[in-house]
C-alpha cells in the first residue's frame, strides 16, 4: 500500500478536477448538522473527528430511486447516473458496504440486484478514520480498527496543513498528486467481543423483548440512519399518465411493514419488530450471508427518541445464552 | 425471465372468470397471455402489477403443463386487487416472476396425496392438481383425496373443474362449508374435524394444506395424529412481500425468506423456524 504526502490545498485542486466526472459525497455541514452531503466545492468539506449524523447509504441506495419507466407497451430500465465517490468515510460506515454487497450482489443469493450492482461498481470509496470514540459507538466490540479500514480505495488523513493519501486500490492510482512517503503504520483490529453465536430459536421467545422494546414508539429513526438497513419498497408514481416503478427506503419498525391486504399481520406488536430488526442484524444476515450487519456507529442509540439501545440488547442476549 | 429481475412484461388478460358469487368475496380468475412464456413449476409465484397502481405477490394458479398461458385467481381486497378487478379483458396486467422453489413433485412420486384446502387456498395448489392429474403423471402417485372447504356454498372456486378431476382415476373430492344451510347435502364443518372420517394410509400420504394461518396449524396436526409425519406434511404460506428476491425484507421468518426458500415449506420445516407466521 503506497502512501503520498500533498496539501490540503493541493488535495482540494485534484478533488475539484474530480467533480466533472463523480458526484461527491463527504462530511459536510448543513443547519448545523455534519452529514455525507453531495459537495460542489471541497471548501464545503467538513473536516472534522465527528461521525456524520446519518450513514452514508444512500450515495448507492437512494431513499427515493426510480428504478424503472412504464411505456405503452413496454418497461425501460431507469439509466444510472454519474459515478459516487464517497469522501471522508468512516471505517464503520465503510464496513457497511460488506452488508449491503451481502444482500444485494452476493452469490449466495439467487438474484443480483442490477441497481445497487451498478451504482456500486462505479463507486469510489475514500475513508478517514476516528481519532477517538464517541458516545455510543462500539465498533471495536464489533472487531473494526476506529482508525483506518482498507475496504476502500483510498483513505486519507488531514494533518494541519499536511494531506496524507493511502493508495489502496488500482482505481486510486493517479487522482490525487503528492510524493512518496513511507506506508502507513496499520494497527491490528480489535477482537470481535460483542456477537450472537445462539441459534435464531434459542432466543427468539425466550429473551425479554417486550421488555426491550417498552419504550419503542415506532418511529422507524433507527433504521434510517443506520448504515446496513437496507428493507425497501416498490412504488409506482403517476404523473398524469407516465408511470414510474420507484424502490423506497422502508422500516421493519413500521405496524404496516408485514400487514397482509387481507388484514393478517404475523408481527403484531412493537417487542416482536424491534426482535425483528436485532435479529436481523445479529443473527439473520449471520447465518444468510456470513457476517453480522452491525458495525458500532452508534447511530441508532444516539438518535433512538426512547433510549432503546441496540449494544445493551446484544450484551444481554450474550449474557443470557452463555456468553459473556 | 429478463437479466434484470425487477422488470415486468405485459400480459393481455384473455379471459376473466366470476369464481365466487357472495357478496363477501369477490375471486376472479384471470386467463392471460404473457409477451414471453413463462415457465414455472406448481407452486410457485410472480409479482404482477398495474401501473401506477402497485405490485401484488399470487401464486400461479393454472395448470403449468399449459405453455400458452397462466392463470392468476385473484380476489378483491386491497388497493393493487382492486384495481386488477377493474381491468377487462384485452387490457393489461404486468408480471415478472416465476419466484419461489415449488413442490417438490418428484419426493411425491409414489405417494397418495390428500389435498386439504380452504377457499382461496385452493388456488396455489390448482397447479399441482393439474400436474398430477395430466395422463403424463397420474401414474406416478397413487390415491387423490381433496377436502375443499369454504365459508358458504357460494364461496366455492374452480367448481367448474371438479367433474373432470373427480373423473380422473381414484380422486375424491369432498365439500364442506362452515355452517350448514338449507340444500347442502355434503359435509358442514372445519376439514380438521372431518378429515379423519375419509379413508387414507397415513404411513403412504402426503398431506397438503392451504389456507389462513389458524387452518394450516390445525389441519397440519390433524393430518399428525392420523399417522403422517411432519416432513409429508407440506403447505404454501402467505407474506406480504415486494421484491420476490430476497433482498426487500419483508418476507422472512427466521433467517429464511418466504420468497427464496419457500413458499413451499413441509411442517417439519415450519417446525424448526421461529413461529412467525
Amino acid at each position: 500500500m503506497k502512501r503520498i504526502k500533498t496539501t490540503k490545498e493541493a488535495f482540494n485542486k485534484d478533488l475539484a478536477a474530480l467533480l466533472d466526472k463523480f458526484d461527491v459525497f463527504a462530511p459536510s455541514t448543513k443547519q448545523g448538522k455534519l452529514d455525507y452531503l453531495n459537495i460542489t466545492d471541497p471548501e464545503d468539506i467538513t473536516w472534522t473527528d465527528d461521525l456524520p449524523y446519518k450513514s452514508p447509504k444512500e450515495t448507492v441506495f437512494p431513499r427515493v430511486e426510480e428504478i424503472m419507466r412504464f411505456t405503452k407497451d413496454d418497461v425501460v430500465p431507469t439509466a444510472n447516473v454519474k459515478p459516487v465517490l464517497l469522501l471522508g468515510a468512516k471505517p464503520c460506515d465503510i464496513e457497511s458496504f460488506d452488508v449491503f454487497d451481502g444482500v444485494f450482489t452476493s452469490e449466495k443469493g439467487l438474484y443480483i440486484d442490477p441497481f445497487y450492482k451498478e451504482r456500486r461498481d462505479k463507486m469510489l470509496i475514500i475513508g478517514s478514520g476516528c481519532a477517538a470514540k464517541k458516545p455510543g459507538c462500539f465498533c471495536d466490540e464489533r472487531g473494526y480498527d476506529m482508525t483506518f479500514s482498507d475496504k476502500c480505495d483510498a483513505f486519507v488523513a488531514l494533518d494541519g496543513d499536511d494531506m496524507y493519501i493511502d493508495l489502496i486500490t488500482d482505481r486510486a492510482e493517479g487522482l490525487f498528486s503528492g510524493s512518496d512517503c513511507p506506508p502507513r503504520e496499520v494497527n491490528k483490529a480489535p477482537e470481535t467481543t460483542l456477537k450472537i453465536d445462539a441459534h435464531e430459536n434459542d432466543i427468539f421467545t425466550t429473551m425479554p423483548w417486550e421488555d426491550w422494546a417498552m419504550s419503542c414508539i415506532g418511529c422507524g429513526t433507527c433504521t434510517y440512519v443506520c448504515p446496513t438497513c437496507h428493507c425497501f419498497d416498490i412504488r409506482d408514481a403517476d404523473d398524469k399518465g407516465e408511470v414510474t416503478r420507484c424502490r423506497l427506503w422502508d422500516s421493519c419498525m413500521y405496524s404496516n411493514f408485514t400487514l397482509h391486504a387481507g388484514g393478517t399481520n404475523p408481527r403484531t406488536t412493537q417487542a416482536a419488530r424491534y426482535r425483528q430488526r436485532v435479529m436481523h442484524k445479529y443473527v439473520y444476515l449471520r447465518d444468510n450471508i456470513g457476517i453480522t450487519a452491525c458495525t458500532g456507529c452508534g447511530r441508532c442509540i444516539r438518535l433512538c427518541p426512547g433510549g432503546i439501545n441496540i449494544h445493551d440488547t446484544v450484551k444481554d442476549i450474550m449474557g443470557r445464552t452463555g456468553k459473556k | 425471465m429478463s437479466m434484470n429481475p425487477y422488470l415486468p412484461i405485459p400480459a393481455r388478460i384473455e379471459e376473466i372468470i366470476q369464481e365466487t358469487t357472495s357478496d363477501s368475496q369477490d375471486v376472479k380468475t384471470y386467463r392471460l397471455k404473457p409477451k414471453t412464456v413463462i415457465d414455472f413449476m406448481p407452486g410457485q409465484f410472480v409479482e404482477c402489477s398495474v401501473p401506477g397502481v402497485g405490485e401484488s405477490t399470487f401464486g400461479f394458479a393454472s395448470n403449468p403443463l399449459v405453455k400458452d398461458g397462466i392463470e392468476l385467481t385473484i380476489k378483491r381486497t386491497g388497493r393493487v386487487t382492486q384495481a386488477i378487478h377493474m381491468l377487462s379483458a384485452g387490457d393489461t396486467l404486468w408480471i415478472r416472476g416465476p419466484f419461489g422453489n415449488g413442490f417438490p413433485v418428484d419426493f411425491f412420486e409414489g405417494h397418495d396425496l390428500f389435498f386439504v384446502v380452504g377457499g382461496l387456498g385452493l388456488a396455489p395448489l390448482r397447479p399441482l392438481i393439474e400436474y398430477v392429474l395430466d395422463k403424463n403423471n397420474r401414474d406416478k402417485y397413487g390415491k387423490i383425496n381433496m377436502m375443499i372447504a369454504a365459508r358458504t356454498p357460494k364461496d366455492f372456486i374452480f367448481t367448474y373443474d371438479y367433474d373432470r378431476w373427480a373423473s380422473c382415476r381414484d380422486v375424491h373430492i369432498y365439500q364442506t362449508i362452515d355452517a350448514a344451510v338449507p340444500g347442502w347435502d355434503k359435509f358442514v364443518g372445519f376439514p380438521n374435524n372431518l378429515i379423519k372420517d375419509i379413508e387414507f394410509d397415513g404411513q403412504n400420504t402426503i398431506g397438503l394444506i392451504c389456507g389462513p394461518p389458524i387452518m394450516i396449524k390445525l389441519n397440519a396436526a390433524a393430518f399428525k395424529s392420523l399417522g403422517i409425519a411432519t416432513d409429508r406434511i407440506y403447505t404454501t404460506l402467505e407474506m406480504r412481500m415486494t421484491c420476490g428476491l430476497g433482498k426487500c425484507g419483508k418476507c422472512n421468518i427466521g433467517h429464511r425468506y418466504v420468497c427464496l426458500d419457500g413458499p413451499v415449506f413441509s411442517m417439519k420445516e415450519l417446525d424448526e423456524m421461529p413461529g412467525e407466521y
